[in-house]
């Protein structure tokens, strides 16, 4: 027992020592790629921004977002409000600042969870072959089988619209283009040399696919990951504007273009600087992607 | 093996996946938290309409035989009553199909007339500032929402130029193609956004193909090149990056028929998903899933056709 205990420890610090590893070289590759990548450069500095103003949303902000003042009503940008006011007198400065907030939520929420789960089942179905690679690509096959925003709208209809349902509508979706990637690095990394070292030293599977070979194989995810949640904002953007994301007053950017949609030819700023919200977060971070794919993929 | 062969063997492997989709929409009426029959009819309703509604649904019986019935149901093209329309769900499909399917076809071939020429363009100027400039543009494009995208044209050419109508579907061809301009034209350029960073690739790779190192030498005018040589055997990725893309098409379109209330079976999606008609949400579900599968097998085919080396080795 006492044995076993020490053994799986040991594992475990092997697995996060090797995983610590490779964030150390995203971040080398990040900060060098600053210095060389224009890509790398530009992404990053978009996403900093994006984080330092989600993150710090309250202390920026200038209102709050869910003050309703029927006075102020559709005020046009000025100096105390420089996005202007939405119909219920809302400062939209604040409104889009915290959209950035909840984009950077269904970020790491929806796409973290499917990263992790499909990194697991990719690994799983990619080291073993055999039945439990066929019974887990027969699941991602049926499950890509839908247009993913459809199946989202579905799995939706069926728990209930909400952001809290948003994010694991999400994750359940798009976990399967994760399992895909990790899967076909996983068949061509366990013919490897360091593989068969491993084996033939008699590490146990556990160790040998999260200690050895994820740190291998897992950069291609990253990178998907980092397009991913250029597709993940703007699918919860869709999903919020046609009412089953999420609901209004949350802030969520698409949310409030649906607020502003029929105010647009008397009051454009209500739609407009939401919009440019999530534009700037999906150039942002499919640049990002880019970036990080020429330097940590080939 | 022999193209026959090869299409049977497809076809055995999509079965399992076809199971397997079938059973997540066989779910969306079982997942549903609590009692489905509450959550449709709401707390309101009447023990007695509760139980009629659970004996239409089958909720009554064990599980396992409900996929039973369903199956055996769907292998006669029945998919159930929509709770809200009272009519059978195929038939309120097949009404409302052909608007869906004429918008992601004209967004395609638009896709096509787009993508087509400037992938070629930026290839051809790989590495300059026209090559360079195409990519932000498309990335940009592509960064905006389709459904503000929707709302900006509806404003500028439906009510501020008054060119194009707001939204609706017309009678007859004619009318129905004009109400057709606007959404198939933002689905097609989103469309063209998505593929265009793919397809410059791949018309980098028909560059360099020796035929055309061949016409150079030559001395053939570029426009010949291209149009003669580049073009034909660039449409063939072209329309196979477009195919892959099907699902986000068809996604979309539940976006933009929305924006532009087109009666496709996007919009009417969306209304099943407010008046939690769950009969209707698993028709439609599965109508998508159905087309992006057979979409998919007809193009492994025809890619065999083409390429037999595909199943050769």
């Amino acid at each position: 027992m006492n044995m076993n205990m020490t053994t799986t420890s040991a594992e475990t610090t092997h697995g996060i020592r090797y995983l610590w590893h490779f964030v150390v070289r995203i971040g080398k590759v990040t900060i060098g790629g600053f210095t060389q990548d224009p890509n790398i450069r530009a992404g990053s500095i978009m996403v900093g921004i994006l984080l330092i103003v989600g993150l710090l949303a309250p202390l920026i902000s200038p209102h709050n977002p869910y003050q309703q003042d029927l006075m102020q009503s559709l005020n046009p940008p000025s100096w105390k409000h420089p996005f202007g006011t939405d119909l219920y007198g809302r400062d939209v400065f604040s409104r889009v600042i915290y959209g950035a907030w909840i984009a950077i939520k269904i970020c790491v929420i929806g796409v973290g969870i499917a990263f992790v789960a499909g990194n697991i089942a990719g690994a799983l179905a990619g080291y073993y072959g055999g039945w439990i690679d066929t019974i887990i690509m027969r699941i991602v096959d049926s499950i890509m089988a839908f247009p993913f925003l459809v199946l989202v709208i579905a799995i939706m209809a069926i728990f209930g619209p909400g952001l809290g349902n948003l994010y694991f509508a999400i994750a359940v979706v798009s976990w399967c283009q994760y399992a895909r990637i990790a899967r076909s690095k996983y068949i061509s990394e366990k013919e490897a040399d360091y593989v068969m070292a491993a084996k033939s030293v008699g590490f146990p599977d556990k160790r040998i696919i999260f200690g050895h070979v994820m740190p291998n194989a897992i950069a291609p995810t990253v990178v998907y990951a980092s397009l991913d949640c250029a597709l993940v904002i703007l699918l919860a953007a869709s999903l919020s504007f046609i009412g089953v994301g999420a609901q209004p007053p949350v802030p969520e950017w698409g949310a409030q273009i649906a607020e502003g949609r029929q105010l647009l030819q008397v009051a454009w700023w209500v739609a407009t600087f939401p919009a440019l919200g999530i534009m700037y977060t999906v150039i942002g971070c499919s640049i990002l992607g880019d970036g990080l794919r020429d330097r940590l993929v080939s | 093996m022999s193209l026959e062969k090869y299409a049977l063997k497809r076809f055995v492997e999509i079965i399992p996946v076809l199971l397997i989709v079938l059973f997540i929409v066989f779910l969306m009426l079982h997942l549903i938290p609590g009692d489905p029959a509450k959550n449709i009819l709401g707390i309101m309703a009447t023990p007695e309409r509760l139980e009629q509604l659970r004996d239409t649904l089958g909720l009554n019986e064990p599980i396992y035989k409900q996929f039973y019935r369903f199956i055996g149901r769907l292998m006669i093209g029945d998919l159930g009553r929509s709770i809200r329309y009272m009519a059978p769900v195929t038939m309120l499909i097949f009404a409302r199909l052909k608007v869906t399917l004429a918008l992601v076809f004209l967004a395609g071939i638009l896709c096509v007339i787009f993508s087509l020429p400037i992938s070629l363009y930026a290839a051809k100027k790989h590495g300059k500032f026209s090559d360079y400039s195409i990519g932000i543009s498309s990335l940009f494009v592509f960064s905006m929402p389709e459904f503000w995208t929707g709302l900006l044209f509806l404003n500028i050419f439906a009510l501020k130029l008054g060119w194009l109508p707001t939204g609706g579907w017309g009678t007859g061809l004619l009318d129905n193609l004009y109400h057709l301009i606007l959404p198939s034209l933002i689905l097609g350029l989103f469309l063209t956004a998505l593929v265009t960073r793919t397809l410059r690739s791949d018309m980098l790779e028909v560059l360099q193909k020796e035929y055309i190192r061949l016409a150079r030498t030559y001395g053939f005018s570029d426009i010949k090149i291209y149009t003669k040589y580049a073009l034909k055997n660039a449409l063939l990725p072209t329309i196979t990056v477009i195919g892959l893309n099907l699902g986000w098409l068809l996604g979309s379109s539940v976006v933009i028929e929305t924006v532009f209330s087109l009666p496709g079976i996007g919009a009417m999606l969306l209304d099943a998903v407010i008046v939690r008609d769950y009969p209707l949400i698993q028709g439609i579900s599965l109508i998508f899933a159905l087309a992006i599968m057979l979409n998919n097998y007809v193009v492994d085919i025809i890619y065999g056709f083409i390429d037999p080396r595909v199943y050769r080795t």
